[in-house]
Order: C-alpha cells, then sequence, then structure tokens
C-alpha cells in the first residue's frame, strides 16, 4: 500500500531511496506469542513532511505498530527503515543512537523525567548524546511557547504544558521523524488543539513528519492522511480526514468486525479519500 | 552531533541524572537506605569483632614479671588429605594442662644470661569446701605478687594465703582429697583464692614430682628477651626437653617458650580454644547475615526502581543506552549508599562495644580473654562500608540490568510470571527438601550443614513461586473472609485473588523472617530441649554429694557403706577431642565427657544401655552414645581412639553403646582414668540411691557426717552434659536472628508501604463507589491479616522440613521452639504487616469526602 499524495508515492519502495521517505515499513508482523499476531504484515511509507494518523479501536495493534516502526519494539518479520536506515540490522547502541539523533516521542503521559527542570527534559536527547549545551533546547522550548518556564518542574506545568515540552523535547535533535502515541489522550479539547496545532505547524512550517497514533477523530483531522487498523490489519484510509468522515469509519469499524470491515465501508462512504 | 558517545558528555548526564533522581526519590529510597545502613553496620561491627577476636591473646597476671615462660604445647593437631585435595590440617587448644619434663629447668638454668628459672605448679586446693589454687611460693615472684604482710613459707606446715586469712592462723586445706593442717605466715598480693606452699611441699601436693606445668624465666640485666630467647630455645631442642604424656600423630612434643602475651597461654588454658570458637562462630554467622543483607537490599532496590519504570522506559525511548541508565542508576544508589554506609559505619563502634558488653554479661566469654581495641582499628567499618556501597552499586546493576536491557517497549509491560519461573521455583523445593531428606542420613555437622542449606534453598524456592503461593492461600482464606468478614471481607478476598502477584512480593520477607528465626533459634532449641529430657529421664538418684574443694578420699566408698543408700557413683566432668575426617575434611572436635565409676550405673544414672554393659568401664574402656558409635562404625568390644584433655592420645576398647548422649555427652569414661588427663578436676558430685523404704533425710544427714565438708542435696539437678561455648553461642545467635529480624522488617515495611501507596487511587475509588471508611479499614485488616498468617504459616512449613531432618538426625525427636521465640516471631510478623498496611492507608481514608486528595496523582 503506498500513501496516495506523497510526491515519492509512485516510487517502488524498494527504490524509495534514504531521501524520499521518512519511513518505511515492508511487511511488518509481530507476534506477543507464537501464531497470534498483534500486527498482521504491513506496508507502508510516510514521506517526508507528512503527517499521518493511525487510527484504530483499543487491541487494533496501532500502538504496535508505533513501538516497531520506533524502533521500540522489534518486529517479528519485516523491514523498518527510518530515513533509509534499516533498524533490524542495527546493533543496541546504535539502535539507541537512531533513536536519540533520527527520532522524536510523544507519549499520552510519563512523557518529562520529574527530577529535570523543563530545560534540562527538552535537552535530554542532546545531553544524552553527550553535545555540549548550547541554544538549541531553548530556541525549541520558547517555539512552544514556554521560554519562560525553563527552569520549572514537570509537576509545576499543566497537562498540557507538559506535552508542549515533550513536542519541543520530541523536535530539538531535527529528527527524520516523530512519533506520537495518544498525545492528547489526557488533555481536554480546548488544550489538544493547541497540542495538535503545535504537531501540524511543525510539519508544515518546519517540514518534519509525524507519525500520530489517536482514537481521537477530531485529533486524526489534523492529520494529512489516515490509516485505519483493525486486530492488527490496516483495512483502509483516508486522505485529508475530516473529523467527521473519521468518526463514520471508525462507527463501521466498530460495528463490523475484521476484514469485512473494509469491504463494507468501501465505495466512497467514508468520504472522498477513502480506498480500502 | 557525533556519532560516538563522548565519554565525558555521558558521564556529565548520569551525573545530572543521578544527583537530581535522588533528590527527587528521596522517599523511595528510605527502605534501601535504611537495610544499607544495618548492612554497613552489621559488617563493621563483624570486622571490628573478628579482628579484635584475631588480635585476642589470654591476659598476663601470673607471669607478667617473667621475660619467658617454658610450656608444654597446648595445641592437638590432626593433618588429613580431603578427596582430591592436599593435605589440610585442624587443630584445637588443650583445656588440660600439658606438662614438660622436670629436667628442663636445670637446663634453662644453665643457659648464660638466665638470672632465675623457677618452677610453677598448679593444683586444686579445698578449704572449708571452697576451691583455692595452689602454687609453690617461689613462682610469685613470677608477677610479682609480693608479701602484704608476714613472710615467706620455709617449712612444709607453712602457706602463704592470698586472702581471706591473717597471719598466724590455723586452716586446714584439702589437696588431692587429703586433708592437712597448716600455719598461715604471711599475706601476698594478687588473686584472693590463691594459697603457695613451700616448693618441696608444693611439688609433692602437685602430685606429678617428673614434671612441672611451667618454667618462668627471668633474664639477667643487659639480655634482650629476644636473644634470650634464642638461647633458651636451642638449649632445650639441644637437650631434647618433651612434654609429658604420648601425644598423638602430628602433634609437638616440643617444649614451647613463650614471650609477650603468649606468656598468658600456661595461666588461661581456655582462652586459645574459646577464640578459635568465637572465629568460627563469626564467620559462620557473618555468612547468613551477609546473605540476608544482600536478599534484602536487592529486593529494596528492585522495588524503588521498579516504581520509576516509566521514567526509564522514557529515558530508553529516548535514547539514553543501557549503559547509560545503569550508571545513572548505579551514581544515584551509589549516593544513597555513601551516606547510609557512613551512618552504618559510625554506629558500628556502639553497636560492637554493646555486643561486647552483652557477651561479659551473659558470661560468654572465657576468664582471662582479651579482646584488644586499638585506635587503629576504629577506622575499620570504613573499609566495610565501602564494601557496603560496592555492595548497593551491585544490587542496582541486577536491579536495572532487565530494564535497561530490554527493548523499551518491553521494559514497560508487566511481565506475567511464567512458566520457567514456576519451574525454577519447583526445583528449588525439591532440592531443599532432598537436601534435608540427606540431612536425616547424616549426623553431627554435616546433618546440620545439609539442614541450613537446606532452609536457604527452600526460602529462596518460596520467594520465586511467591505469586503462586499467594494465589493458592487466598483460595485458602479467601473462604472464611467472604464469609464473616461482612462487606469489607468480601472485599478483602475480591481484592486479594485479584492480586496475588503483588502479595507474593510481601509474603516473600514475611516467609524469609521465619524461616530463618525459626530453623537459626530451634536447631540450638531442639538439641537443649531433647537434652535436657534425656538429662531428666537419666537422673535415678535420690541426693547428691558435693564440696567445691574436692571430696575426700574413698568418700564413695565410706557413701556405700552408709545404711540405707543403695547405690553410689562418682561422676567428674571432663573434655575429649575426637580426630576425625568429614566428607574427607580433617577436624578435630573437642566434646565435654563424663568420667563414672560404674557399680550400681543404672541405679544412680541410666545413660540407657543399648548394647553391652557398663559395669565394665575401667581405664581403658569406653562407653559410646549410640548416633556417635554408629558414625564411628564403633560397637562394644571394638575401639576408638581419643585424645584426653591433655593431648594424650588413647585406643579405648568400647564396653557399651547407650541412648541419652545428648544429656550425658557421647563418651562416657573410667573416673579414674579422666581424672589422670585432667590438671584442675572440677567439683565432682556423688550421686546417691536410697536404698527401698529408706528415710531420706535420715541418709543426708548420715551422709554429712560420713563426708565432712561436703553438701548434701535431696533430688539432685539431671546431669546435662553442655559445650562450653553454649552461652556464646546462644547470644551469638539471638544478635544474628535478631539482626536478620531487623533487615526483614525493612523489606517488609518497604514492599507493603509501597503496595499500599500504589492502592491510594483504587481506595478512593472504593469510596466514591460508596464504601464506608469503616469498611475499608476492615478490609485492610483483613488484608493485612491474610497476608501475615499466609507468610507465617508457608514460613513454618519451610523451615519445619529442614528442622525436621535435623531434629531427626540429631536428637531423634521433633523440633522444638521456646515459646517465646515464637511469640515474638509471630509479634514482629504481625506488627510489622500492620504497621506496613494500615499507616500508609490513612491519607486515603482520611476525612469526610474522598476528593481526589494531595496524593491523587
Amino acid at each position: 500500500m503506498r500513501s496516495q499524495r506523497g510526491g515519492a508515492g509512485t516510487v517502488g519502495a524498494e527504490r524509495a531511496g534514504p531521501v524520499a521517505d521518512a519511513l518505511t515499513l515492508e511487511g511488518v508482523s509481530r507476534e506477543y506469542r507464537r501464531g497470534v499476531a498483534a500486527l498482521h504484515p504491513v506496508d507502508l511509507a510516510v514521506p517526508r513532511g507528512r503527517f499521518l494518523a493511525v487510527m484504530g479501536p483499543s487491541g487494533s495493534g496501532k500502538s504496535t505498530l508505533l513501538q516497531c516502526a520506533a524502533g521500540l519494539d522489534r518486529p517479528t518479520a519485516g523491514t523498518v527503515r527510518v530515513g533509509g536506515t534499516a533498524l533490524a540490522s542495527l546493533k543496541e547502541s546504535a539502535l539507541t543512537r537512531l533513536r536519540r539523533e533520527r527520532i522524536g516521542f510523544v507519549f499520552q503521559a510519563h512523557n518529562l523525567v520529574p527530577s529535570l527542570s523543563v530545560a534540562e527534559n527538552v535537552a535530554l536527547p542532546l545531553l544524552l548524546g553527550g553535545a555540549p549545551p548550547d541554544g538549541r533546547a531553548a530556541r525549541a522550548l520558547a517555539a512552544v511557547g514556554l521560554g519562560a518556564r525553563g527552569e520549572d518542574r514537570p509537576a509545576e506545568l499543566s497537562g498540557g504544558q507538559r506535552q508542549r515540552v515533550a513536542i519541543a523535547r520530541a523536535l530539538v535533535t531535527e529528527p527524520d521523524i516523530v512519533f506520537a502515541d495518544e498525545p492528547t489522550g489526557a488533555l481536554d479539547p480546548a488544550t489538544a488543539q493547541g497540542v495538535l496545532a503545535l504537531l501540524r505547524r511543525a510539519v508544515d512550517r518546519d517540514g518534519h513528519t509525524v507519525v500520530m497514533v489517536t482514537h481521537d477523530p477530531v485529533a486524526a483531522a489534523w492529520a494529512d492522511e489516515a490509516l485505519f487498523l483493525v486486530r492488527g490489519r490496516v483495512v483502509g484510509r483516508l486522505d485529508r480526514p475530516g473529523a467527521d468522515d473519521v468518526r463514520r469509519v471508525m462507527e463501521r469499524l466498530g460495528r463490523d468486525t475484521g476484514e469485512n470491515a473494509a469491504e463494507s465501508t468501501a465505495g466512497g462512504e467514508g468520504g472522498e479519500g477513502w480506498r480500502a | 552531533m557525533s556519532a560516538q558517545v563522548p565519554g565525558r558528555g555521558s558521564v556529565r548526564v548520569t551525573a545530572l541524572l543521578a544527583s537530581r533522581a535522588a533528590r527527587t526519590h528521596r522517599k523511595a529510597w528510605a527502605a534501601v537506605f535504611a537495610a544499607l545502613a544495618l548492612t554497613s553496620l552489621l559488617l563493621g561491627s563483624f570486622v571490628l569483632a573478628l579482628t579484635s577476636t584475631a588480635l585476642g591473646h589470654p591476659r598476663v597476671e601470673r607471669y607478667a614479671a617473667a621475660d619467658l615462660v617454658v610450656a608444654g604445647d597446648q595445641e592437638t593437631r590432626f593433618t588429613a588429605k580431603p578427596w582430591g585435595g592436599d593435605p589440610e590440617t585442624a587443630r584445637a587448644g588443650l583445656t588440660e594442662r600439658v606438662r614438660v619434663e622436670r629436667g628442663a629447668l636445670d637446663v634453662v638454668r644453665k643457659v648464660p644470661g638466665v638470672r632465675a628459672a623457677v618452677p610453677d605448679d598448679v593444683f586444686q586446693v579445698g578449704r572449708a569446701g571452697q576451691a583455692l589454687t595452689g602454687r609453690p611460693w617461689d613462682a610469685a615472684r613470677l608477677a610479682p605478687y609480693a608479701l602484704r604482710d608476714g613472710r615467706a613459707p620455709k617449712r612444709a606446715g607453712e602457706v602463704v594465703m592470698g586472702g581471706g586469712a591473717r597471719s598466724g592462723e590455723r586452716v586446714t586445706l584439702r589437696v588431692a582429697g587429703v586433708d592437712a593442717a597448716y600455719t598461715v605466715v604471711g599475706v601476698a598480693d594478687g588473686p584472693r583464692a590463691a594459697v603457695y606452699f613451700e616448693a618441696a611441699r608444693a611439688r609433692r601436693l602437685a602430685g606429678h614430682p617428673g614434671s612441672l606445668d611451667a618454667i618462668g624465666v627471668i633474664a639477667a640485666s643487659g639480655v634482650g628477651t629476644d636473644e634470650l630467647y634464642g638461647r633458651v630455645r636451642h638449649a632445650l631442642d639441644a637437650a631434647g626437653v618433651h612434654s609429658v604424656g604420648k601425644r598423638a600423630d602430628g602433634d609437638s612434643a616440643k617444649a614451647r617458650v613463650l614471650t609477650g602475651d603468649g606468656r598468658g597461654g600456661p595461666e588461661f588454658l581456655g582462652v586459645a580454644p574459646a577464640r578459635a570458637g568465637v572465629l568460627e562462630l563469626l564467620a559462620s554467622v557473618a555468612g547468613t547475615v551477609v546473605l540476608v543483607s544482600l536478599l534484602v537490599v536487592s529486593s529494596t532496590v528492585v522495588q524503588a526502581l521498579r516504581q520509576r519504570a516509566p521514567e526509564i522506559g522514557l529515558l530508553r525511548a529516548v535514547g539514553a543506552t543501557p549503559r547509560q541508565l545503569r550508571g545513572a542508576i548505579g551514581r544515584e544508589v551509589g549516593r544513597v549508599a555513601a551516606r547510609a554506609a557512613l551512618v552504618g559505619a559510625v554506629a558500628a563502634l556502639p553497636a560492637y562495644a554493646g555486643l561486647r558488653a552483652l557477651l561479659a554479661a551473659c558470661g560468654a566469654l572465657p576468664p582471662g580473654l582479651v579482646l584488644p581495641f586499638p585506635p587503629w582499628l576504629w577506622p575499620a567499618p570504613l573499609v566495610t562500608a565501602g564494601l557496603t556501597v560496592l555492595i548497593a552499586r551491585a544490587a542496582a546493576w541486577l536491579a536495572c540490568a532487565r530494564a535497561a536491557k530490554l527493548r523499551p517497549a518491553e521494559a514497560l509491560r508487566e511481565a506475567p510470571p511464567g512458566t520457567a519461573r514456576r519451574v525454577t521455583g519447583l526445583v528449588l523445593l525439591a532440592l531443599g527438601a532432598g537436601s534435608a531428606g540427606a540431612a536425616v542420613l547424616q549426623s553431627g555437622q554435616t546433618a546440620a550443614m545439609a539442614a541450613g542449606a537446606a532452609a536457604m534453598t527452600m526460602v529462596v524456592g518460596c520467594a520465586v513461586l511467591g505469586p503462586w503461593i499467594a494465589m493458592g492461600a487466598m483460595r485458602v482464606l479467601g473462604a472464611p473472609m467472604r464469609r464473616f468478614g461482612g462487606p469489607g471481607g468480601r472485599l478483602a478476598a475480591a481484592n486479594c485473588a485479584a492480586a496475588a502477584p503483588r502479595l507474593g512480593a510481601a509474603l516473600t520477607p514475611i516467609i524469609l523472617v521465619t524461616a530463618f528465626a525459626a530453623v537459626q533459634l530451634s536447631g540450638g532449641a531442639t538439641l537443649t530441649h531433647a537434652g535436657g529430657a534425656q538429662a531428666r529421664d537419666a537422673m535415678r538418684a535420690d541426693l547428691a554429694v558435693r564440696a567445691d574443694g574436692g571430696l575426700p578420699d574413698g568418700a564413695v566408698e565410706r557413701i556405700r557403706r552408709v545404711p540405707g543408700v543403695r547405690a553410689a557413683t562418682d561422676v567428674v566432668r571432663g573434655t575429649v577431642v575426637l580426630a576425625r575426617r568429614e566428607a574427607g575434611e580433617p577436624r578435630v572436635d573437642r566434646l565435654p565427657v563424663l568420667g563414672l565409676t560404674p557399680q550400681g550405673l543404672p541405679r544412680t544414672l541410666d545413660p540407657g544401655v543399648r548394647d553391652g554393659s557398663l559395669s565394665g568401664l575401667r581405664p581403658g574402656t569406653v562407653a559410646v552414645g549410640a548416633d556417635r558409635a554408629r558414625s564411628l562404625g564403633a560397637r562394644p568390644g571394638s575401639t576408638v581412639t581419643l585424645r584426653f584433655g591433655d593431648g594424650a592420645e588413647a585406643k579405648l576398647r568400647v564396653v557399651a553403646t547407650y541412648e541419652r548422649a545428648l544429656a550425658l555427652g557421647d563418651f562416657l569414661l573410667s573416673r579414674d582414668e579422666l581424672l589422670r588427663h585432667t590438671s584442675t578436676p572440677g567439683a565432682g558430685r556423688i550421686l546417691v540411691a536410697a536404698g527401698p523404704g529408706a528415710d531420706r533425710a535420715a541418709v543426708a544427714e548420715a551422709l554429712a557426717a560420713a563426708v565432712p565438708g561436703a553438701r548434701v542435696t535431696p533430688d539432685p539437678a539431671p546431669l546435662h552434659v553442655e559445650p562450653e561455648d553454649q552461652a556464646l553461642v546462644e547470644v551469638v545467635t539471638v544478635a544474628a536472628v535478631s539482626a536478620i529480624g531487623a533487615f526483614t522488617v525493612i523489606a517488609v515495611l518497604s514492599t507493603l508501604s509501597l503496595i499500599t501507596i500504589g492502592r491510594r487511587p483504587e481506595l478512593r475509588l472504593l469510596r466514591l463507589a460508596g464504601a464506608g471508611r469503616r469498611q475499608l479499614r476492615r478490609m485492610l485488616r483483613l488484608e493485612a491479616g491474610a497476608t501475615a498468617v499466609t507468610g507465617l504459616a508457608v514460613g513454618a512449613a519451610v523451615a519445619s522440613v529442614p528442622l525436621l531432618a535435623f531434629s531427626v538426625a540429631m536428637a531423634r525427636t521433633v523440633p522444638y521452639l521456646p515459646p517465646v521465640q515464637g511469640l515474638v516471631i509471630v509479634a514482629v510478623v504481625a506488627v510489622t504487616t500492620a504497621a506496613g498496611t494500615l499507616p500508609p492507608a490513612r491519607a486515603a481514608l482520611r476525612g469526610r469526602y474522598p476528593g481526589s486528595g494531595p496524593a491523587g496523582g
């Protein structure tokens, strides 16, 4: 399956070199116990400068997909490339370095080390890489509107502010790709909008690539494209998803089961870009 | 950004993480701090005790003014080749005097540079039922004990007393059962219970004219001690001076020349063996305590880090390498450990002083043992503090190995207990049971060791199986809780069943303390208890006759002729040394024994003869306890080789085997033979059985009249032979069990309070759902009770397996635990469990409104 909007979308995955796609998955699957697949083989390519939302009900395998793609978990089979580098070929230390330098993370919670100051949290990937302190962390923090809170502790911030700090940290290394796992899951709608706007801006203004896992149709509406997962399989995708389109697809997916869900939703019901 | 991790930057970030985290998580580290401080304190005290004992020596009193002392070699050795190893030698100190040929005196006197060589003989003297020490007056100058009053004894009938008499007084003194009258001509400084005779008289009274106890050598002025030592040593070797008596193979019969602190050896014969005993005991106890401290330290570190699993997962995700994480956590633990270890090291000094005071108060240290505590030893606990920090870092390394090494995604997932874990636990339990089974087939130390290993293995097995044990227990305890506990009980039952893995973690330390304390306390108590029962069964006598200063010659014969006396047996105590191999290793054990006159034995004292007969117990023969006979392969008619307390070796013919060896010791010897090898016999006791229908009071009066100076006691106390270091072992065991208990209290408190704190939101939720505060408190109390009961029951079950094996092998009884000690174990567990469960939950139960509370997040 290839994305329909990426400029490099028409190029084959093998030749879609390091330059073109921020992330490619080829036949990536994951079994936690023998024979029980959390993720069936998935093919996916995310071009640079793209904001992709991975949607699905609980247990659909969307977090597993994200963890395999981000080098947090080892797929049972298949190849993951981040910025052209195949993760499976990397040793533990090289993989860690790749996460530190070329991947940014935003989780739903436990995003910040409570004992470090806000500025130190943002600078954490730089510090772990042994870089001397410079202005990058301060700039990243200012970019999310929290330039004045650098000396505070995470506990002194609101939930939305903490997620902004996490975004600043995710972007501070200018990574190839940012993975966000339910970044707004614990926020009220208004605060969530602010956080999503930051991610959107990172893509639009600075050319970052973002893959976001969410079950919230409103959040998914901020993405360029939404990917739908059910029971570990990609059952469809939606270009320029609107919140209502997404909600309709989700409801249908919730009603129907398994593979035939995709077939039954095919036919433009989901919206303009819907395809299975 | 560079591809390589630069060393300096890496150190900087780990240091930053460590310093910040140690401050933020101060509360989480509290248990680790306590456990490490205690570890440091115990290690420090052990090092002080060990070093001090290693430096220990007998006090130099009698020979303080002598430059050299010549005496026999008070050490017996046994060399054997362990399976597939080099020969090893086991040693033991002899508690009876090894005397030197009298010819040595002339040899030493002829050495140039010797101003005086003074012979010394020490013998027991009785005065009106009181025991005194007799010596020649010349030897008093070796201390020197000066005359306070009067003059030196010049004639055979004159003595100088240490105290309790005035010059000119007439005293009757009993030596070797013979009374004689003396005139006190002087009073000397020094010990009060001393009496000094004229030299020739002393030599005759001592009863060994061909040998002497020791020679004190005083150097001529200008002759150095080292120089004189060399000359005397050479002269003795050249003359071939030997100690008296046939020594065992491998023992040295050469006379020893002692200088410095060594000069106290011939005075306090009990010190050297006691010192070796203390060292051995400390080493064995230290091993157990260190093991427990390792378990507790690592479990508290694991708990402190488990709370921070999300943080560790995050750090891994954003690019901390396993090494960086280990470095940061290692430094963080190191910071906590350094402070804790220092606190413990400082506290080790008073703790050691307290232990010394306790040992002294219990009379657990032999008289004359000097334990030096020089200033250079004071900082020794700092060394063990360093060791404590290393232990902590090792524990941290192990604790974060899993979290740091795994894929970040897995570090965040709670792994359900797997099959491998269950199999490991079951294998460990089976191994423990097997080891216990092996203990039944063994005897003595081997059995005790196998039982100890079994207990250890099974405790670890239970720790591994914790979740399943908790599940099983909750299934059992759940029914009554649901039935009788009301709504709180139903909640508790449901919670316990759901939280079995969590409870498993809390159960482990409770099982640990119960099993360890029970095994440690019950092991000795079972032997003492069974020995006491045997002693009561063995005692058949109606009356006992004794005199502290020694009974007169022929007392037994005289007593037998008293009307109404059916039987009389003279009993003396002594020591023998048994050299043997245990699993190939050489061992020399000093065993307390009794010497008996065999006539009329079962009527006065019944050892429970199994084979053979005691009537033939004469010098050259021995009766052997049944278990010891089995391990030695001895039976009536065969011979056993023993060393007496003075090192003389003898092949003795076995005449009988008997049952009550726990009370009466493993060997029964002829009184006369045992006395021959005993330099200062303790007070003898004659056990008397009255005839049927005899008036006991009348018999007692008749006995008192027949034996002047004797005390007659009705219904004599049972005869129970115990090792000399019994008191020491008991004090150290209690100290070790208390230390283990303290560790476990820390572990239980930390585990339970972490669990309870983690449950605050759940408690709050229950309140929101309408549960009353009283119901919740009841629920918590029931849960705590279930935890305590399960831990105690499983701990007791674990302990019972090796204990049963041990007591069957050693005493042929069931294990015994003194009720008070059992209650203390139960009380400590109960109070600790309650303290770990109820106070931490108070925050969630406080106030009328559940709210979200201060610790809501």
